[in-house]
């Protein structure tokens, strides 16, 4: 390399940081009033993270290394509070609660402690539904929901696929209703579709072991998760496996999966109405090619009754109003 | 007239050339009219030689033995794999066997299907292979679980339904929180000892069906349920749990049944169970009987290797 060409380099490496650096001062002038300069270093990455990707999926939050006592950090959408946890350790025969801490940001004081009855090992990640509600999911199989400004855990869920509604107010998610270890014969493996309430407080008692999440079963048959008698399908394709994520539409009405069920793919189509207590669930089933197998995404088509279906092979898209199913070119 | 350069060290390592001149460019032979062509240069080397006399990512360990062993050479490691190779160590080392290591933690997530060796001595190289094949998976979060034990809890009590394996029913008082635990985890171990788990058989795929003397428990998360006391508690892949052994993976997971792991920090396990819950890059290490199974542990992702 000659002398030139190396302080050239030199040069251009300079002003890239330079330009780096500059960049990362003007985002921190737009990051809310805070104390600390640890917390104001992780708010700014985490309202980068919230602008950034305002409809960030449950599973890509991140945790934020700029204070380890502070995990899974992160603000409101309008930035006006910020909510981590402390460290907590699972283990043990008293463990201490998974306990949420919530900051007013205009002050930087801490408003509340939020202990979170907690059956998971770990925290996968930490989203804001809206200004004040907050949705943790642990693993892959727990959701719990806390209200900052109520300073309480309001819901708490088992299951998987955990898909909660644009306007906030619902969410759905699959279950099996198996344990979570063990030898499970062949004839139980089936899956339901349960909906869940996110607007009324549900929990009454943190600790009752039980977790009442009072969600209903709404596929393939509405029950009401205490009264649920598991079924053994002698007929294995009696069962119904749920192949996809569950995806709502934007207007929160209807909720798209694909399951194989009668050895047949198909994309399911739930539009549940909630009426107090009761449930009813207009449904809608379009047969799928089944070497669309190994579904990768499914999406609606923004305004609209379409739906792409995606697997690493192809991309389908299914029209609700005529129940036809085209590929899709390659390009678009 | 014969030369000749260069020098072999008895027992050692080197290169000689021997030259000679010679009147006759091509020896004939008659019988089959062939002439072959007289080289009139001959160089001896005697190269260091490297084995690889085996390894074991459980142990740590590489085992290499280097001769002659009167010398000393610039000794480099590797690992090959498909998709490039990870120079493991390299430094000056005296001939005779030596020990090296996988530094696992600093491996990147690829699959490597050989242990390559090179010694280098007075400029000449020997190499040593060994097959041997593992695919790193990438830092996986490394958590604990146990089988439930009633003795760690405490509270109201539920006269649940008991089936034998011979679908003999009865019923038995457990204590609710323990019982909510087994509809959970799928097994657990009673006040008494006695290994229980979820029943799915009787009544269903043979057997007499549950009387209403044997009440199911049901609770909203699981639905209701019935036990099966005594039972042979048997983990996803029909085997039993096993204490530093047993692994769960997640629904999600690239490993199954019978797949052998070896985590940084932790040591060698098997997948022989699954996990419902459990995150495709996590898993779940099973540790024994009651809550003071995991009193010691601590989540932490360790790099994880899956071996063939």
């Amino acid at each position: 390399m000659s002398r030139n060409y190396r302080l050239l380099l030199q040069a251009m490496i300079v002003i890239a940081a330079s330009s780096l650096a500059f960049a990362t001062i003007r985002k921190a002038r737009h990051a809310p009033p805070i104390v600390s300069t640890a917390e104001r270093a992780a708010t700014v990455i985490a309202s980068e993270l919230e602008t950034n990707n305002p409809k960030i999926a449950l599973n890509q939050a991140r945790q934020v290394p700029a204070d380890m006592g502070k995990q899974h950090l992160t603000s409101s959408p309008d930035q006006r509070y910020t909510v981590y946890h402390l460290p907590f350790n699972p283990y043990g025969t008293s463990p201490k609660p998974l306990t949420f801490i919530a900051v007013d940001n205009r002050t930087g004081e801490p408003i509340r402690s939020i202990p979170i009855n907690w059956r998971a090992r770990t925290v996968s990640s930490v989203i804001w539904i809206d200004g004040r509600t907050v949705a943790v999911l642990g693993e892959a199989g727990y959701l719990a929901v806390f209200d900052v400004e109520m300073g309480e855990q309001t819901h708490n869920f088992g299951g998987r696929n955990f898909a909660i509604s644009p306007n906030g107010s619902q969410v759905v998610y699959t279950h099996d209703f198996n344990p979570n270890y063990g030898y499970i014969s062949p004839e139980f493996k089936s899956d339901y579709v349960l909906l869940g309430s996110l607007k009324q407080p549900e929990l009454t008692n943190i600790n009752d072991r039980n977790d009442h999440s009072d969600s209903k079963v709404i596929y393939p048959e509405i029950i009401s998760p205490n009264k649920f008698e598991q079924k053994a399908f002698k007929n294995l394709a009696d069962r119904h496996q749920i192949k996809s994520t569950l995806a709502w539409s934007e207007d929160s009405q209807r909720i798209a999966f694909v399951e194989t069920h009668q050895e047949k793919l198909w994309l399911v189509v739930l539009q549940p109405k909630v009426q107090g207590e009761d449930v009813t669930i207009d449904s809608q089933k379009v047969e799928l090619d089944s070497s669309t197998d190994n579904i990768s995404s499914l999406s609606w088509v923004s305004n609209s009754d379409q739906i792409k279906v995606s697997n690493d092979l192809t991309t389908l898209l299914v029209d609700l109003n005529t129940g036809t199913v085209q590929p899709v070119p390659s390009d678009q | 007239m014969a030369r000749y350069d260069g020098a072999i060290v008895c027992n050692g390592v080197g290169s000689a050339t021997i030259s000679a001149e010679t009147y006759q460019r091509y020896f004939r032979d008659y019988a089959c009219s062939q002439p072959y062509p007289l080289t009139a240069r001959s160089t001896l080397t005697n190269s260091p030689k490297v084995r690889v006399t085996s390894a074991s990512i459980c142990e740590d360990r590489i085992s290499i033995n280097l001769s002659p062993a009167n010398v000393t050479g610039y000794l480099e490691v590797f690992l090959d794999g498909p998709n490039g190779s990870v120079k493991l160590a390299f430094r000056n080392q005296a001939g005779g066997d030596t020990r090296e290591y996988f530094y696992t933690r600093n491996l990147p997530t690829q699959e490597f299907t050989k242990i390559r060796v090179t010694w280098r001595v007075n400029n000449i190289t020997g190499t040593g292979t060994l097959d041997y094949r593992m695919k790193v998976l990438g830092d996986y979060e490394q958590s604990c679980y146990n089988t439930p034990s009633e003795g760690d809890f405490s509270g109201a009590t539920f006269r649940a339904g008991t089936a034998t394996s011979a679908c003999v029913w009865s019923a038995r008082d457990f204590i609710s929180g323990f019982l909510f635990e087994v509809s959970e985890n799928g097994s657990g171990v009673d006040i008494g000892g006695t290994p229980i788990q979820l029943e799915g058989f009787c009544g269903i795929n043979g057997g007499t069906s549950p009387p209403a003397t044997s009440p199911a428990y049901c609770s909203e998360r699981y639905g209701c349920k019935r036990f099966r006391r005594p039972a042979n508690i048997l983990t996803e892949c029909a085997v039993p749990p096993q204490v530093d052994r047993t692994l769960a993976r997640g629904p999600q997971s690239v490993l199954g049944c019978n797949d052998a792991v070896f985590v940084d920090g932790i040591g060698c396990r098997v997948v022989e169970d699954g996990g419902s819950r459990v995150r495709a890059n996590q898993l779940d290490n099973y540790k024994g009987v009651g809550e003071a199974a995991c009193n010691t542990w601590g989540n932490s992702f360790k790099k994880t290797v899956k071996l063939f």
